[in-house]
């Protein structure tokens, strides 16, 4: 398959829905770019699967708008939308053999025979499934049948791409592998992707954007890395990675005090009038031992745990009164390692800690 | 390894061979009884033949009476597969106000005695002019049929996630391909283990057959009923024993259409 499709632009207008007295989502508004990967995530309930059926048609929304290439898909059925879906249990039809699945939406919109073949033999070796087109689909595993979902939504060139978890149902490693082919795939069709997980590594690896929801809301949309770094609330910052928390009493210039009665030094304080100022401090910003000498924040700690995973090694820390702190260095060879009951001097600099308003 | 289990394990054997015997023997006791050689339905048997199979073939009786039974049994059963299917995709995958109480509805008729359903049929037949037709008998049956297809294609389609749907959908499947290309392959096997099990209950079927049925209309089993009220030859065995041949075969047929499906939804690799 050559030839790139113009991915289309997505925007939701003050999209909501409610289900009687309960809100599955609270009005959205979101634009997404043509030819953007953009993830949503969030655990369940949080809304994301329900603004993902929106836009595929399943579900109709109590207002708003869904706009794809500026135009409101609202109220048009799902298969006049041109957006193609994945599901998270790839759905392939089990009567039909894999080029069947394939060739089916090109039957749908009565392509003649002869191109239907070439087009599946193409979407089928895209997805490097070239010589499977005579299987059925229970006789593939997981990860095959996935590839065979994605040639499937693929073969009519979608503008819209959908994918409800699509890697859910798979093991870890196959998982890593599977994001590699979609990200691939994703350019090489020039779709735009919008992709519902709940997994935030992959969302972090595959999306340009991330929009994090809960409880209906979307709580920040950004890249992931920025959201990373500069979480929009407690919620995101533990959602997105590891984070320590430490909720702040009192804040006067570039002075704040933990609930803990830690007396700390911050970036800046103007910001922490919000009504549960928090500082956040991601664990790889806590320095130890040495890199921690002459640091705006060190204090002598007792390490409580010290877990070794895959390159890094991961503290559990006390400070003093009681303030417990999570700690990540990366387990070089020759580096000092400090195990569980030693003291340490432990800190990090007032600019590498965020504080966050809620 | 003590004794004790094993023991148990035998006793059940056992006991699971005398509740066979028990549930089977006498379904199977016609089967000697066709074979009499005497004039007069007794057990056991005191000579053999097969000339009350002669009879059974050879009397215009119940010629006609197998084939008004087919007669009924066929619509009944078609139509028991249509609303069946009908009513099962509607409870199973619409977004339907109360579908619990709705589904409880759709199965009542198969539980409530049938009497009760008789009885309250017969009058309205007769108002509408049917009473004595093939149509008052079918559409008597298709009422008990119908729950059996009910709770086939439920089973088959809570057994699939409805995303399968909704993949054909955003592929570009209309509600009608979508259903003919996607939800019908996949429910199958149960529509047609439905209307198996709907043939087999109509052409059983006494009751309904008795109210609303006349004598030119009346089914196998009211045939049946009404020659052992007067005449207790071995026919009525010989009768008797081809219905369970037939229905024997039917039922297989339908258990093989059961396992050759579930063989290929789960085969796994």
């Amino acid at each position: 398959m050559s030839g790139a499709t113009e991915g289309a632009s997505l925007r939701y207008v003050a999209v909501a829905k409610r289900y009687g007295p309960l809100t599955a989502l609270h009005p959205v508004d979101l634009s997404i770019a043509s030819g953007e990967f953009f993830a949503m995530i969030g655990p369940s309930g949080s809304g994301k699967t329900t603004l993902l059926g929106i836009t595929a048609g399943f579900v109709t929304p109590s207002q708003g708008q869904v706009l794809v290439n500026g135009r409101d898909i609202v109220g048009e059925p799902p298969h006049r939308r041109a957006v193609g879906m994945v599901f998270q249990n790839y759905s392939l039809f089990p009567h039909m053999t894999v080029a069947e699945n394939v060739g089916f939406p090109l039957r749908m919109r009565r392509v003649k025979r002869a191109e239907i073949a070439a087009r599946v033999q193409a979407a089928l070796a895209m997805v490097r499934m070239g010589q499977m087109g005579d299987r059925l689909p229970a006789q593939l595993s997981g990860g095959q049948q996935q590839r065979v979902a994605l040639a499937r939504a693929a073969v009519y060139r979608p503008a819209l791409l959908l994918m409800d978890e699509p890697l859910g149902a798979l093991d870890k490693n196959l998982r890593e592998e599977m994001q590699d082919e979609i990200r691939r795939l994703q350019r090489e069709l020039g779709a735009t992707v919008v992709y519902v997980t709940h997994d935030q590594q992959e969302a972090a690896t595959l999306a340009d954007r991330v929009a994090i929801l809960r409880n209906g809301r979307v709580e920040q949309v950004g890249p992931p890395h920025e959201i990373y770094e500069m979480p929009a609330n407690r919620f995101v910052a533990s959602f997105l990675g590891e984070a320590n928390l430490l909720p702040l009493e009192a804040t006067q210039g570039e002075r704040a005090r933990t609930a803990g009665g830690l007396e700390l030094a911050v970036a800046t304080s103007d910001a922490a009038s919000g009504p549960e100022p928090t500082l956040c401090l991601r664990p790889e910003n806590v320095r130890l031992g040495e890199a921690a000498a002459g640091l705006g924040n060190a204090w002598t700690a007792t390490v409580l745990e010290a877990v070794h995973i895959a390159g890094s090694i991961r503290y559990r820390l006390q400070l003093p009164g009681g303030t417990v702190l999570l700690a990540r260095a990366p387990a070089r060879i020759g580096d000092p390692v400090w195990q569980a009951g030693a003291t340490v001097v432990a800190g990090w600099r007032p600019a590498d800690a965020v504080i966050l308003l809620a | 390894m003590s004794r004790a289990p094993h023991l148990g394990w035998r006793l059940a054997t056992i006991f699971t061979w005398l509740l066979l015997l028990f549930l089977v023997a006498p379904i199977v006791m016609v089967v000697p009884l066709s074979f009499s050689g005497n004039s007069f339905l007794e057990f056991p048997p005191t000579s053999w033949s097969t000339r009350w199979y002669a009879a059974f073939a050879g009397s215009l009786d119940y010629r006609q009476a197998v084939m008004n039974s087919v007669i009924v049994g066929l619509p009944v059963a078609l139509l028991s597969s249509i609303f069946g299917t009908l009513a099962a995709i509607a409870i199973e995958r619409g977004a339907l106000p109360g579908r619990r109480i709705l589904a409880a509805l759709f199965v009542a008729p198969a539980i409530i005695p049938q009497m009760v359903l008789a009885i309250g049929l017969y009058p309205l037949m007769v108002q509408v002019g049917l009473i004595g037709s093939f149509p008052a008998v079918i559409l008597g049956q298709t009422v008990i049929c119908t729950p059996l297809v009910f709770l086939a294609v439920g089973a088959a389609l809570r057994g699939y996630a409805p995303s399968y749907e909704l993949a054909a959908m955003t592929l570009g499947a209309g509600r009608w391909h979508t259903f003919w290309l996607v939800t019908f392959p996949m429910i199958r096997p149960a529509v047609v283990i439905g209307f198996i099990l709907a043939f087999t209950v109509s052409f059983d079927e006494l009751i309904l057959a008795m109210f609303l049925a006349s004598p030119t209309t009346r089914t196998m089993p009211r045939l049946l009923w009404e020659q052992l009220t007067y005449e207790m030859t071995p026919t009525i065995a010989a009768a008797t024993a081809s219905i369970l041949a037939a229905t024997g075969v039917l039922l297989l047929v339908a258990a093989w259409v059961g396992r050759r499906s579930t063989v290929r939804l789960d085969a796994a690799p």
